[in-house]
């Protein structure tokens, strides 16, 4: 069962595996209503539904469109619009993947007989011959998207497929030409796909009917600078739309929900030498013994920085960086690697336990 | 071998059917039929030999027949050109239907309310089939339309269009019924039933993609839809398709002469398939109106996703189908199985298998056997899930 989105990259991860002699059905999975927002190109929208019929009406294997709005909203929309709500920078890809493709739709492959879920993610999976999988890094690092899939745990990784994750994207588009593709030269997508324009407060304020606490931005001194309307949509590190002047670029340190107070800063004040993260998933399974030396991503551009990380148990890791890391956002994915491989990740926490001692406490944290 | 069970979405094209559209489309010169030359004389006496034909099929004249896209735009130009510069009026006109009908009615329906007409949709019972007296019942002295179709898509239903007709015209209401899956496929005619107006359409009895028609008995006006040149009497202007009407016009003939067959085989079929499911899953449930086309079953199978079965069919070669889709193409809660008050569940876990008349025994053969290993491997995954 191959998951197409109407772009390039699922067209021809379905291509490969229908040329290559397997049995494919091709899907589409509803999650929203695009239609009502305008946001055409992205996903959902008919026109993405069409272009991904086409590949399946030119390649000759069944197509369907799936109906999952229910669970994306439970898994994803609604976590994607309470993060913000509680100051913290939400990434829905993860969940989306975790809980809805490699989730929902696994469980529906298997009832239709289905062995596998390919989709078009640009990431590897590697079957070791104890019997284990390993997730990696995309053979084009510039397109890698294993920082989303870290959720996936062994189960789901013997069951998925990433026919596109051994080539470039220039490859890709070469292939879809070579085949035909009326999707070869479809224009990427950027923004997450169920934000049309990349406006996540219009989102957040039409699930949510507010953008969370209005208050005030200032800086650590407490020196107030201005106001804003609702905390929903400020990201630490976000220096551009504060609507405060200073002499020096000014940039949010940390969102406080309770208050509604957002704390901004020099560029400098930005730096952080560790952070926690909960709800951590080893993708081997199960906890190590001891601290892993690997370079962790802290966001998808991230290039990743080296680290160690060391388990706390309960699902919480303490990540210490070789240098300072800028803007550490709270809500988005750690993503731990060593090499290619993604060893483990989980959900950046909101610095409460650092923020009570004085700034840049020396030792433990 | 692809086993083909989705008759009730299109019925695969007859070989004679391509034969004579194939004569028009490559043996004749692509003639206009209204040019007064040889070969437009020639696309003309096509044209009117499948007016015949399609005539006899219903029982009527081959004047009261016009020419449409399909039986959508049959549906549009009967409901919309019948209520045409009657709607708007004081007091308000009045249109009676049902809460099942297909949406090429159901949305001139919606159409006409937001033009000011007052449309009561009659509902129906459990097995899917409405009462002529609860439609009598809704008939005001406004009332100037009734639309009811004759047979379901979904299941199968048969609805007492006759009775409903009759009753009708006692208060000189016109009656339109949508037959598109009854054409062809259940012995009926137009005078007996007593309606008005009624919609077909050629491939749900073997015929082309694109075609259709509506029966408009003598003395009943329409607007037209389409305005341009004088075709089809002014009811639909354009160039007919020659081609498409000459396939339409030798489906008719097959469906005529063959009247006998699509019960004699798929009767027998769908009562084997219907019979083996309540031996070996008692579970399901079946929707089954008392009159019902011989070819189509509506099963429930409780905790199962109708998609899922309809997907893992299609993985083995088998195509059925589940309720309407939307324009996503996402299969939405069928309308239909809703209206007959369902549960949701119960309208989530229903397939569709509509037989045709080139199915044979051993399709239901592979039918049955495909079932049994899906429904098995789901309820096993389904135990798993919940241990």
């Amino acid at each position: 069962m191959v998951a197409m989105s109407g772009g390039v990259d699922s067209a021809v991860a379905a291509a490969l595996l229908a040329r290559s002699g397997r049995r494919v059905v091709g899907v589409s999975l509803r999650l929203h209503d695009a239609s009502q927002q305008g946001g055409a190109g992205r996903c959902c929208s008919p026109e993405d539904f069409r272009d991904a019929r086409l590949v399946a009406g030119l390649l000759g294997f069944p197509y369907f469109v799936l109906d999952y709005e229910r669970e994306f909203r439970q898994a994803v929309l609604s976590r994607f619009v309470e993060e913000y709500r509680q100051g913290r920078t939400p990434s829905p890809c993860v969940s989306c993947n975790t809980a809805v493709k490699f989730g929902a739709l696994l469980a529906r492959a298997r009832e239709v007989g289905a062995s596998k879920v390919a989709t078009g993610h640009y990431a590897r999976i590697r079957r070791h011959p104890d019997g284990r999988y390993s997730l990696h890094a995309a053979a084009d690092s510039s397109k890698d998207q294993s920082y989303f899939l870290f959720g996936l745990d062994q189960k789901q990784l013997s069951r998925s497929e990433f026919p596109v994750g051994e080539l470039t994207k220039a490859e890709v588009r070469k292939i879809a030409r070579k085949l035909g593709l009326a999707v070869a030269d479809k224009p990427e997508s950027q923004d997450i796909c169920f934000v049309p324009d990349g406006d996540y407060r219009a989102v957040i304020h039409r699930e949510a009917g507010d953008l969370g606490r209005a208050g005030t931005i200032a800086k650590r001194s407490g020196e107030v600078l201005g106001r804003h309307g609702g905390v929903a949509g400020y990201t630490v590190g976000q220096r551009r739309g504060l609507g405060v002047s200073s002499g020096n670029p000014l940039y949010v340190l940390e969102v406080h929900p309770a208050s509604g107070t957002i704390v901004v800063g020099s560029r400098e004040e930005l730096m952080a030498e560790r952070l926690f993260a909960s709800g951590w998933h080893w993708l081997p399974g199960g906890d190590p013994d001891g601290p892993v030396d690997g370079v962790l991503k802290i966001r998808h551009r991230h290039p990743g920085a080296p680290a160690k990380v060391e388990p706390l148990g309960g699902g919480r890791v303490r990540a210490v960086f070789e240098t300072p890391q800028r803007a550490v956002a709270p809500g988005q994915a750690a993503v731990l690697y060593r090499g290619s491989e993604v060893v483990g990740g989980g959900w950046i926490e909101a610095p409460t336990s650092v923020m009570m001692r004085p700034a840049r406490s020396p030792e433990r944290a | 071998m692809r086993v083909y069970l989705d008759h009730n979405a299109g019925v695969p094209m007859r070989r004679e059917v391509f034969e004579a559209m194939r004569a028009l489309l490559l043996g004749e010169p692509a003639a206009n039929a209204s040019s007064p030359h040889g070969p437009g004389q020639r696309a003309r006496y096509r044209i009117e030999q499948a007016r015949e034909e399609i005539a006899a099929l219903i029982g009527c004249e081959p004047a009261e027949i016009v020419f449409t896209s399909g039986g959508t735009e049959a549906d549009n130009l009967a409901v919309l050109g019948f209520m045409e510069g009657r709607a708007g009026g004081e007091p308000a006109p009045h249109v009676v239907s049902t809460t099942v009908e297909h949406p090429a009615v159901e949305e001139c329906l919606k159409s006409l309310e937001e033009r000011g007409v007052r449309v009561s949709r009659v509902r129906v019972g459990a097995s899917g089939a409405v009462d002529a007296g609860e439609v009598e019942a809704s008939f005001l002295p406004e009332t100037v339309l009734a639309s009811v179709m004759l047979a379901n898509n979904e299941t199968g239903a048969i609805q007492p269009v006759a009775e409903i007709a009759r009753r009708a015209r006692a208060r000189g209401i016109a009656v339109h019924s949508d037959a598109v899956q009854a054409a062809g496929r259940i012995p009926f005619d137009v005078r007996s039933l007593g309606v008005d107006v009624l919609s077909i359409s050629a491939h749900k009895m073997g015929g082309p993609q694109g075609i259709g028609a509506l029966y408009l008995r003598r003395g009943i006006e329409l607007a037209p839809r389409l305005l341009g040149g004088p075709q089809e009497r002014r009811r639909r202007a354009g160039t007919e398709p020659a081609a498409l009407i000459a396939g339409f016009g030798e489906a008719a003939r097959l469906a005529r002469e063959e009247m006998g067959r699509w019960e004699g085989v798929t009767r027998p079929l769908r009562d084997r398939f219907e019979g083996e499911m309540t031996a070996r899953f008692p579970e399901a449930r079946f929707h089954a109106a008392p009159l019902r086309l011989p070819n189509t079953s509506s099963i429930a199978f409780p905790g199962h996703s109708a998609e899922a079965i309809v997907m893992a069919l299609d993985l083995e070669g088998i195509a059925v189908s589940t309720g309407s889709a939307c324009s996503s193409g996402a299969a939405l809660p069928s309308r239909v199985l809703s209206a007959m008050g369902l549960p949701e569940w119960e309208v989530r876990s229903t397939i569709r298998v509509s037989f045709g008349p080139s199915n044979a025994e051993h399709d239901v053969e592979r039918l049955l056997a495909a079932l049994g290993e899906i429904v098995a491997r789901q309820s096993h995954l389904t135990t798993a899930a919940g241990s």
